[in-house]
């Protein structure tokens, strides 16, 4: 009997089929280590190498590596700031994967194309993509307030329990320790949560260890000059088979607030 | 079983090039389990400490013929080092921003995978053995030491908790 999730064979399942497009980017494809040929005392030169490695860490000239992708520049706009534990006065550029931390000062994260990221004190925050299509943020805790001037969902931050996509404005995001705080946005739109919620100008959400509140009007905050709504983007090439059709309205929605309407369909919130 | 006994064999002797034969058989399954509970760039990463972790205790390995659970085992105690080290975040879907058509698949993409992740532990590895790595159902059984038949289950039961999760309706009756 043939069995398409199985075996591949018989009639392929269309939403299997979609689910395998998804994720096939991220399959793996990496080589394999360099290992050294094993000798008699394999873990005497494993460790020699390690030594030797380190010794080779310590005695390199104290500049920094340029980053893998170029691009996030880190500005100290107050105090000192750190990357990776390693003091910056002015400005250096800042690499995908390494920790930013404020302290007790002010920094400011320029990426060309994309726009400006300020961190407030006590922040700690690293990027974790950079390509021409995404650039993303990791905000472990701190104030993130970002003014993206790139198209939409071109831009993102993650968050312990959420994630905001920019989808063309300016926010504010406030967290402490545990990952609870408030996202505000000032400008323009972004999307929170998976399926994902938009949040507009004027308003804000509430972040906690579930993830996000419904967005409420900020009385205190005028909202922008409204923007034009983002434009529905092309459907991707090929056969396109949508895979949330309807994500039930949880309890509690009866009380949300007027606003905007809940986006229930994470595909439904198009370009 | 055979040829994976006598690459065990041969690397345990110090032969990399047998060493390198077992990474490009086991990686993608390495990467499955993983990608199960890490973010993407950081299962990347970790492929690679496996497999080097692996190498310094080949010699440790009792039975040649377990190398694929053994390895699986490394790979799982190694995401729990992992995050044991630093605090659990949302998916990230940053690994494959640079092969993703647009940022909507990005979007997608993490949507999924967090889905696939918040599933029973038997059920999410073989899915991204299966989904992501685009590995068959024998070809897991094969790699990890299960019996067809439990892969052929855990593959059936996870993807109609998947479905649910994600709002599918089944629509083909193809895999009944």
């Amino acid at each position: 009997m043939s069995d398409y999730l199985f075996d591949g064979e018989g009639t392929p399942d269309p939403e299997i089929e979609q689910l395998e497009r998804v994720l096939a980017p991220l399959a793996y494809s990496g080589a394999a280590p360099d290992v050294a040929p094993r000798r008699r005392t394999p873990y005497v030169i494993i460790a020699a190498t390690v030594v030797a490695a380190a010794g080779v860490v310590l005695l390199w000239p104290g500049k920094k590596p340029p980053p893998a992708k170029a691009g996030w520049t880190l500005t100290v706009l107050r105090g000192t700031a750190t990357i990776d534990r390693h003091v910056v006065v002015t400005s250096e550029p800042l690499a995908p994967g390494e920790w930013l931390e404020t302290g007790a000062g002010r920094a400011r994260l320029d990426v060309p194309g994309i726009g400006t990221v300020e961190l407030g004190p006590g922040s700690r925050a690293r990027v974790i993509a950079s390509s021409p299509l995404l650039h993303e943020v990791e905000l472990s805790s701190g104030k993130l307030s970002a003014r993206v001037a790139a198209p939409p969902r071109h831009f993102a931050v993650t968050l312990p329990h959420a994630r905001v996509v920019d989808l063309g404005c300016a926010f504010t995001i406030e967290l402490d320790e545990e990952g609870r705080g408030k996202l505000v946005v000032t400008e323009g739109a972004v999307s929170i949560g998976a399926p994902d919620v938009t949040v507009s100008s004027g308003e804000a959400c509430e972040l906690d260890e579930h993830g996000h509140g419904p967005p409420h009007a900020l009385v205190a905050i005028a909202p922008a000059a409204p923007r034009p709504r983002p434009q529905s983007a092309p459907r991707p090439h090929g056969k396109n088979v949508p895979l949330p059709t309807h994500t039930p309205i949880g309890p509690g929605d009866d009380a949300t607030p007027a606003g905007p309407s809940r986006r229930d369909s994470f595909r439904e919130h198009g370009l | 079983m055979d040829d994976v006994l006598h690459l065990v064999s041969a690397a345990r002797r110090g032969d990399s090039r047998a060493f390198a034969a077992l990474h490009a058989r086991y990686a993608k399954m390495v990467h499955a389990v993983l990608l199960s509970r890490l973010v993407p760039a950081e299962a990347e990463d970790q492929v690679q400490e496996v497999f080097l972790l692996a190498w310094t205790k080949l010699p440790q390995l009792e039975d040649p013929r377990g190398f694929g659970a053994w390895i699986a085992t490394i790979a799982r105690n190694r995401a729990v080092d992992h995050l044991r080290r630093r605090r659990p975040t949302e998916p990230l879907h940053d690994g494959l921003v640079d092969q993703a058509a647009s940022p909507q698949h990005a979007v997608e993409a993490a949507h999924v995978i967090a889905t696939i992740r918040s599933l029973p532990e038997a059920y999410r590895e073989t899915l991204v053995m299966r989904l992501c790595e685009g590995m068959s159902g024998p070809e897991i059984a094969s790699v990890t030491g299960l019996e067809p038949g439990s892969v052929r289950v855990n593959l059936h039961r996870g993807m109609m908790l998947l479905r649910e999760k994600l709002g599918i309706r089944k629509t083909s009756a193809a895999n009944e």
